[in-house]
């Protein structure tokens, strides 16, 4: 009779946990639509200057070779690392083992909780502790108004917004890769240069 | 029969002289304090001296550091590793017998798993997704392993140590979240598990140090921080070299490709010169076998009438033989060969675990 009433008690609570959940409701379209105003952490970034160069005959766009090392794309290292995105079919494999593992590791804690009772009592505080802390770690995380890490942030483009005057500005430009430093530069031919004077 | 008189001075006698034993015998332990302490203020000054100098050379030349370290350094201490753990085995397994025959069993068939991951990473047959998901299942085969261990031995120690399954358990979860970041964490914190390590020597055989080798721990954090202040917007390291991109992506490059390969590079060999200079110096110093490890008499398995003498000095002298073996190697072609090491070294990593748990 008592090991009824638990399991009745079991799929009751199993019941009203699973009746809010969405099941019903069709899987967001996953497709990426990226907006302007999107900041993409994903990819590298650096400082961009437009500079003027007395002599210059062609534009040339000079860019650090580290910034194209980044855009490479992901290579497999012998540690088993891989690099960028998870693809698409691992992501939804992952996303069922881990709730697995999850449900899994919740059931183990009920299990040893419920199997120490002595101790019910101090492991009670120690779990609440450390709901609290983190519960804390994470408000602290979400409202401390820190910075996020440099790479994350929206990149200033500065001055560099007083090149563009509306319209578009077009021209052909030579690409190079440096090695030195870690500016990309755009490098324009000064005005009256010998080619100008040509013309 | 002699009066009170003349016994008197007899006992007044015995006791200056016993007053005097007792004086002499405190100020012994006076002289033995302060020399333990002295040497133990020693060993943290020295433990400090490594810390400052390896973060100073990690910050200033990572890559060479770290080309110069692997080279010298990763056969012999994998060598004084496989001593120190010859010498912690039991002769006589007892009730530790299912724990240490899992510990070989996951030793064995995670280092063999880890190697054909390596082959198939490295060749064309598998594509991404087959990739995250050998590295996410070979994460949990992982994890479950030390997990196991982790309970077996508080079962062994009588100890509530069940917690780990559940642990273990979302550990995993998280793992097939982002396995690589999983496989990151190992990287670094391997070479931390070696200053545990002498934590718990030192425990056994030089606690007077303890307290001192604490105090000097506590550079470690402020060093690894003014590392990261100082490069986190330091430019990435140059070069497209077959050693630098190993070392680069060794460090969690392509895992972390915001974060500068120099703050990377530099954290992870600063770490890792730790851990070369704890097992190659500082454990042999504690345990007592600095300057003479080919002594093996104090082994048990060597000692005891049930140990296997022969295996153990055929197995030690092997292993000397692959260290030399690893120098010509490296000498030849240094890339090949550190991709080689540091596939073949996650044995040692994982046997770190189950000695570590005996320790603890």
């Amino acid at each position: 009779m008592r090991l009824f009433q638990t399991l009745a008690a079991a799929a009751v609570l199993l019941l009203v946990a699973a009746s809010p959940a969405l099941a019903d409701v069709a899987v967001p379209d996953k497709k990426k639509v990226e907006k302007p105003d999107a900041v993409r952490s994903d990819l590298p970034y650096g400082r961009m200057t437009i500079e003027t160069v007395e002599g210059l005959r062609e534009a040339r766009l000079q860019v650090p070779r580290d910034i194209l090392a980044k855009l490479a794309p992901a290579q497999t290292t012998t540690a088993g690392l891989t690099g960028g995105d998870q693809p698409g079919a691992f992501r939804t494999l992952s996303t069922v083992v881990a709730g697995l593992f999850l449900s899994l590791s919740l059931v183990l804690a009920g299990l040893l909780l419920v199997r120490s009772r002595r101790k019910l009592a101090s492991r009670a505080i120690a779990a609440a502790l450390v709901c609290a802390a983190a519960a804390t770690l994470a408000a602290v995380a979400a409202y401390a108004n820190a910075a996020p890490p440099i790479g994350w942030r929206v990149q200033d483009p500065g001055t560099l917004r007083k090149a563009v005057s509306g319209k578009p500005l077009a021209g052909s430009v030579r690409v190079e890769v440096v090695e030195d430093g870690s500016d990309i530069k755009l490098l324009v031919p000064a005005r009256g240069s010998k080619d100008d004077d040509e013309e | 029969m002699r009066s009170a008189t003349e016994i008197a001075p007899v006992r007044s006698v015995a006791s200056a002289s016993a007053t005097q034993r007792a004086s002499d015998a405190a100020t012994d332990a006076r002289a033995g304090s302060a020399s333990l302490a002295s040497s133990g203020a020693a060993f943290a000054f020295a433990c400090a001296c490594v810390v400052a100098a390896s973060a100073t050379l990690a910050g200033f030349a990572p890559l060479g550091l770290s080309v110069a370290t692997v080279f010298l350094f990763a056969g012999p201490h994998n060598w004084v590793e496989l001593r120190y753990f010859i010498a912690r085995m039991p002769a006589r397994l007892g009730r530790s017998r299912n724990f240490f025959a899992l510990a070989a069993a996951g030793v064995v068939t995670l280092t063999a798993s880890y190697g054909v991951l390596a082959l198939y990473a490295n060749s064309s047959i598998w594509g991404g997704e087959e990739l995250y998901a050998g590295v996410a299942v070979w994460n949990s085969l992982f994890v479950a392993w030390v997990a196991a261990l982790v309970w077996m031995r508080g079962r062994l120690s009588r100890r509530e140590w069940a917690w780990a399954l559940p642990a273990g358990s979302a550990l995993i979860a998280l793992n097939w979240l982002a396995p690589q970041l999983l496989s990151l964490s190992l990287v670094y914190l391997h070479p931390l598990v070696a200053l545990w390590f002498l934590d718990r020597q030192l425990k056994r055989t030089r606690s007077e140090w303890r307290r001192a080798y604490h105090s000097a721990l506590a550079l470690l954090p402020l060093a690894l921080g003014i590392l990261w202040w100082r490069l986190a917007s330091a430019p990435s390291i140059p070069g497209d070299d077959a050693v630098t991109l190993r070392i680069v992506r060794h460090a969690g490059a392509d895992v972390l490709p915001v974060v500068s390969t120099h703050l990377l590079v530099s954290t992870h060999v600063f770490l890792e010169t730790l851990h070369y200079a704890v097992w190659l110096v500082a454990m042999p110093l504690v345990a007592g076998a600095f300057g003479a490890p080919w002594r093996l008499g104090s082994i048990p398995l060597v000692r005891h009438r049930e140990g296997w003498p022969r295996l153990i000095r055929a197995l030690l002298f092997a292993g000397a033989f692959a260290v030399v073996a690893l120098w010509l190697c490296f000498l030849k072609d240094y890339a090949t060969t550190r991709d080689v090491y540091f596939t073949l070294a996650t044995a040692h990593v994982l046997a770190e675990v189950p000695f570590l748990l005996r320790m603890v």
